[in-house]
């Protein structure tokens, strides 16, 4: 008899690690694992964003569907709310390309980084070379040295955390949910009056 | 599970003396530094690099979820732009807390599974050649998890302790290999799994411009000896060029850091791309979720608002407020 273990693990290898290990082949992958091994932040920034947007796009298609399928909607109607979605979709987007463009840049993240928390790594720093002036030829303590490796390495890591941090938070917290819904409000009673005048043009050719 | 994949085997064994002690000394005393440096931070420096654990699709579900959660419902209830009614804006509002838990759930119910099935495979060497495979160097708590397997009546102060020994003598393993055998990467069930001859090179390129970064004082002379490597000079023998130009800088122990630290970063790169696919094919049925949950929670816990929306005329009106108000819809139900 065959083990319902037995079928898991088929399942898993045929269904999952197969397409994976295939997956991890493709060139997309290379090009990929190649920018994070190079830590080039703007192209990890710049994919977390993608994923989002690509997300949003997707989601953007579904709602404009739904909308153009929902029979709660007027007919005549359908349309004006589902170009409502795609303006709401197409704003989302562009303003987290924004986002991207202007926190994610490295010059911006350096100053940022800096203004934030130059003096809180000054201090930490000064505070070592205190520690390490202090007790000389203890081989068990760190050296001079030791201490700007650990530290570069430690400055290093969090400032690439920040930044992903940061530029996911001005697009997905701040562009997307802040100030879209405020750009969003006067554009779409625009297209409602553009929507109102046509379909009062349509109405008097009926009659 | 092969208990064998963490156990310490091969020619390394006969080197550990000396060498052994050198390494694991270096090895520890960077991890204790690091450790030192990090308590030492400000809490706000530790908090930020909290997040550094959070790798891939994961974060990505998080914040947008806070943002759909937390920060939207506040901007579509108090917008005073909108033109729609409080009622119809809290209706709206209450949608977003729904949606950001349901995408936490499914996409991020999703996500895990797969970052852990494919951290499983790094670790037990099931990817094809180096680039995603840990095997050479595990991780602890994979390692945690093998010799607690195998010895049940071991405390959690034990297993912890071995689990460590066991990976700095990977660590160590692994250095011997790049010394001995001018080889990087591992021997999983008998079988080579190194680098080509042309991704070792890049590696100890890689290896260099990091010294340089490290060293700046002596960056000048660690970059003359670059030209050495497309000659095809044995890691043994650049380890002891680099160490007449600094004492204290072992080029092998760099070179094998450093190759750990690539296969980390292949890994995050890997799992970042597979979050985005999983995360994708699950969004149609998360549509789908909230459009047949939301309105039956809006039923069983605010009817009042539930009903009113219901019985209001200008439909159009309500959806519109809705749309502009960030990305909700009228439900069907």
């Amino acid at each position: 008899m065959i083990s319902v273990s037995k079928i898991m693990n088929t399942t898993v290898n045929y269904g999952l690690k197969k397409p994976l290990k295939t997956l991890a082949k493709m060139n997309l992958i290379k090009k990929v694992t190649k920018e994070y091994r190079g830590n080039n932040i703007k192209f990890i920034a710049g994919l977390g964003i993608f994923s989002i947007i690509l997300k949003d796009g997707l989601g953007c298609y579904l709602y404009v569907k739904q909308s153009l399928a929902n029979k709660k909607i007027p007919e005549d109607k359908r349309k004006f709310v589902a170009a409502l979605d795609l303006t709401n979709g197409g704003l989302m987007i562009s303003s987290q390309i924004l986002a991207f463009l202007t926190v994610s840049n490295e010059k911006v993240q350096e100053k940022l980084f800096g203004k934030l928390f130059g003096k809180t790594f000054d201090n930490l720093a000064k505070k070592f070379y205190v520690k390490i002036n202090a007790v000389k030829n203890d081989t068990t303590k760190m050296t001079l040295q030791e201490f700007e490796e650990c530290f570069k390495k430690f400055k290093g890591g969090t400032k690439n955390i920040f930044a992903f941090l940061t530029s996911l938070v001005a697009a997905t917290i701040l562009a997307k949910r802040v100030i879209v819904p405020f750009i969003a409000t006067p554009l779409a009673d625009k297209a409602k009056v553009w929507m109102d005048k046509k379909d009062s043009k349509t109405d008097k050719v009926d009659k | 599970m092969n208990v064998e994949r963490v156990s310490f085997k091969g020619n390394a064994a006969g080197t550990m003396s000396g060498e052994f002690s050198y390494y694991a000394k270096k090895f520890l005393r960077e991890k204790k530094f690091e450790k030192e440096i990090a308590a030492e931070a400000p809490k706000i420096i530790q908090f930020i690099r909290k997040f550094g654990v959070l790798t891939g699709e994961v974060p990505n579900i998080l914040i947008n979820a806070i943002g759909t959660g937390l920060v939207a419902p506040f901007f579509i209830k108090y917008n005073f732009l909108s033109k729609s009614d409080s009622d119809t804006r809290t209706y709206s509002a209450l949608r977003q807390p729904v949606s950001a838990i349901l995408a936490v759930l499914m996409q991020g119910g999703l996500v895990l599974p797969f970052d852990r099935l494919m951290n499983n495979m790094s670790n037990k060497g099931e990817w094809d050649g180096h680039a995603f495979n840990k095997t050479g160097f595990q991780d602890l708590k994979y390692i945690e998890k093998i010799i607690k397997k195998q010895n049940p009546n071991l405390t959690k102060a034990e297993i912890k302790e071995l689990a460590k020994a066991k990976q700095l003598e990977q660590l160590i393993t692994m250095i011997n290999h790049a010394n001995n055998n001018n080889f990087v990467g591992y021997i999983l069930d008998g079988k080579k799994v190194k680098l080509s001859k042309n991704q070792l090179k890049a590696l100890m390129r890689e290896t260099l411009d990091d010294l340089s970064k490290k060293h700046p004082d002596i960056a000048k002379n660690i970059e003359s000896l670059k030209h050495n490597i497309s000659k095809g000079i044995s890691i043994k023998e650049f380890s002891q060029k680099i160490g007449k130009i600094s004492k204290e800088t072992d080029f092998a122990y760099e070179l094998i850091q450093k190759h750990i630290e690539n296969v980390a970063k292949n890994i995050k790169g890997f799992r970042a791309i597979v979050g985005l696919v999983v995360s994708l094919s699950i969004l149609p049925v998360s549509c789908a979720a909230l459009n047949w949950l939301y309105p039956r929670f809006m039923d069983k816990f605010f009817p009042s608002l539930s009903k009113k929306k219901k019985d209001n005329t200008n439909l159009l009106k309500n959806i519109q407020a809705d749309t502009f108000n960030g990305k909700t819809k009228e439900v069907s139900q």
